[in-house]
């Protein structure tokens, strides 16, 4: 038996499938971030290019092995982002909450350009090894990259709870984030702690980046997802691994849904009037810790 | 006479500010006019900031506004005061609902609800212009006085020499004022600030308003000088160019804004220069000016952060610091403090 499902609701269940995935999969990466050293990554975005950038090359070195280029273009977007907390964003840390803000902006602009340089404006592709046919399942149609999707971020965020929840980094990065110089204090090498949690924000944006980039194409608008995902990431709570996923998926649906009726810049109005909306009445998110104060 | 040695300093740069314009060609004024007009962008975004320390990325929305109400209000091209006029009042109302979120929030989320704002702002404008079918933009006629004569070359940019002026000058006494001293407080440590008569939320909500306002009319004067507005010119690169021009100048100093804000308009420029002395032929430096001036950006606003947090208002103070110690010296006053 074939159960029609009008379009409306096909695209509003895959929408919440693979892009709330999506939205999910980068929430992650910045409250991994935001969570271990308190900077919101606005540069986030462009992590998922370079991921699907480094994805295109690596492809054409391994003769289209997908098995080797997409764990090499993860581990080395990974490596810069260590680099750049490391040598940059580091230093900063601690100081001005709006220093840290710009710096990161600076970075993304700079990220972008070193892009464009290297690669060119003209788009590119990289698949990702799945196959192209669609699947019927219950009257819903997807394909393969929609399941991928939100695999994926099933996966990062069990993976990421249980490295917090089980290994002595999940506890230093929870007591750096409570007080920094006092984690230094008790012998928690904070520079290192702080480092392998932009090692896994910015991995996981790669493997975004990458599964995003084989839906569509690689180009530098991948980097302006990165912004579209704050409203979920803020409704489900800045500091909270959990949350970036209910928010993803709740964004993801809202963004799916207003797409198909309005288009796509009433999609992104959308977005961000609930980010406002969201950032008035409920500034800590739906999970987050409260923080926030009324003056 | 009832001037401080500050304010002569500001009289000084004035009158080389208007001489300039009698000294240079045609296209170097092009740069100058667009200067004057980002000086008070920044000036407006260094005051809302360095000096009420509400941060916001979302500067370019406001300057979108202004813009385009110039180019929507059928009767805002009548003269450029009445343009100047309205992209105030809306950039203004614009701000007051910005400000809304800074009554609760601070810091980081407030950076954020401005972003949010600039996307709706920017996807509103790509709306209409689809909505509409402009999709090249709007045209807009020249700056014209109430005579109907138009604005043009020196005159024009002596106009825009003299709107900075006026700015600086009211903004300079503004601030040692009571609101002025009102907005510091409220930077400083704004729960603590009602107990010296302050009310934080109206104070954040003021200074919104003001920076928004005035931005909303660099905004108006900026579609009169471009003739075209498209919402592509307002990119969020170009908020976060306006944040650089800050960083550069100092955060808080008006002086830095302009100063700023000069570096941050006379760059590219100086860097095609230095393109076509390093190799006047090559295609990859025409072709990638663009991409290459961003990136400059980007790392100017990373090593500035990292290595003068201060900008050039903090260099300008420590030169004068020095040059003060080195005077003292050389009078035979200076004597080697004692540390407790």
């Amino acid at each position: 038996v074939v159960l029609a499902v009008s379009p409306i609701v096909n695209s509003a269940v895959v929408g919440s499938l693979s892009l709330g995935g999506l939205f999910a999969l980068i929430g992650i990466g910045y409250a991994t971030i935001y969570r271990t050293t308190r900077v919101v990554n606005f540069a986030q975005g462009d992590f998922l290019a370079v991921g699907a950038f480094l994805l295109s090359t690596f492809l054409g070195v391994a003769h289209g092995n997908h098995a080797i280029a997409i764990p090499l273009a993860i581990a080395a977007d990974a490596i810069v982002g260590v680099l750049i907390y490391t040598l940059i964003v580091r230093r900063l840390v601690g100081t001005d909450e709006f220093s840290v803000i710009v710096l990161t902006f600076g970075i993304s602009i700079a990220i972008e350009s070193t892009l464009t340089l290297i690669y060119g404006s003209s788009n590119r592709f990289a698949t990702v090894g799945l196959p192209t046919g669609r699947i019927n399942w219950a009257g819903f149609q997807f394909s393969w990259l929609d399941v991928a999707a939100a695999a994926c971020a099933v996966i990062g965020v069990v993976a990421i709870l249980a490295l917090m929840r089980f290994t002595r980094w999940g506890v230093d990065s929870r007591a750096l984030a409570e007080n920094p110089s006092l984690a230094a204090d008790f012998g928690i090498r904070t520079g290192a702690v702080g480092a392998v949690a932009w090692a896994l924000g910015t991995g996981a944006a790669a493997l975004a980046g990458i599964v995003y980039g084989a839906t569509t194409n690689v180009s530098l608008s991948l980097a302006d997802v990165g912004l579209v995902t704050l409203p979920g990431i803020m409704l489900g709570g800045m500091d909270s691994v959990g949350g970036a996923l209910v928010g993803g998926v709740v964004m993801g649906v809202l963004i799916s849904l207003v797409t198909y009726v309005g288009g796509p810049d009433v999609a992104t109005i959308a977005g961000y009037g609930a980010l406002l909306v969201v950032l008035i009445f409920l500034p800590q998110g739906l999970f987050g810790l409260r923080r926030s104060r009324v003056v | 006479l009832p001037v401080s040695a500050g304010g002569l300093g500001w009289l000084c740069v004035l009158v080389i500010a208007c001489l300039l314009c009698y000294i240079t060609s045609a296209s170097t004024q092009t740069y100058l006019v667009t200067w004057a007009i980002y000086a008070i962008g920044a000036i407006s975004l260094t005051v809302l900031t360095g000096v009420a320390g509400l941060p916001s990325i979302g500067n370019s929305a406001f300057l979108a506004i202004g813009a385009y109400t110039v180019a929507l209000i059928p009767f805002a091209t009548t003269s450029v005061f009445v343009g100047m006029a309205l992209g105030a009042v809306v950039g203004g109302v614009g701000g007051l609902i910005a400000g809304l979120p800074s009554l609760r929030l601070r810091g980081l989320y407030l950076a954020v609800s401005t972003l949010a704002l600039y996307f709706i702002v920017y996807s509103c404008a790509q709306l209409l212009e689809e909505d509409t079918n402009h999709p090249a933009g709007y045209t807009i006629p020249g700056p014209q006085l109430w005579s109907g004569a138009l604005l043009t070359g020196r005159g024009w940019y002596l106009f825009l020499v003299a709107v900075v002026a006026v700015y600086v000058f009211l903004i300079r006494n503004l601030l040692r004022s009571r609101i002025g001293r009102s907005w510091l407080a409220v930077r400083e440590l704004d729960s603590l600030s009602g107990v010296f008569g302050v009310a934080p939320g109206v104070t954040k909500l003021t200074v919104f308003v003001f920076s928004s306002a005035m931005v909303g009319l660099s905004g108006a004067l900026l579609a009169a000088n471009s003739g075209t507005i498209i919402s592509g010119d307002f990119s969020l690169q170009l908020g976060v160019l306006f944040i650089l021009m800050i960083v550069i100048g100092g955060a808080g100093s008006i002086g830095g804004a302009i100063a700023g804000s000069g570096a941050a308009v006379l760059l590219p420029y100086f860097l095609q220069q230095v393109g076509q002395r390093a190799d006047p032929n090559s295609m990859w430096l025409s072709q990638n000016a663009i991409v290459l001036e961003y990136g400059v950006f980007g790392a100017l606003i990373v090593v500035l952060l990292l290595f003068y947090p201060g900008g050039l208002a903090g260099l300008g103070r420590y030169l004068l610091l020095l040059a003060g110690l080195v005077g003292q010296r050389l009078r035979g006053r200076w004597r080697t403090r004692v540390s407790p």
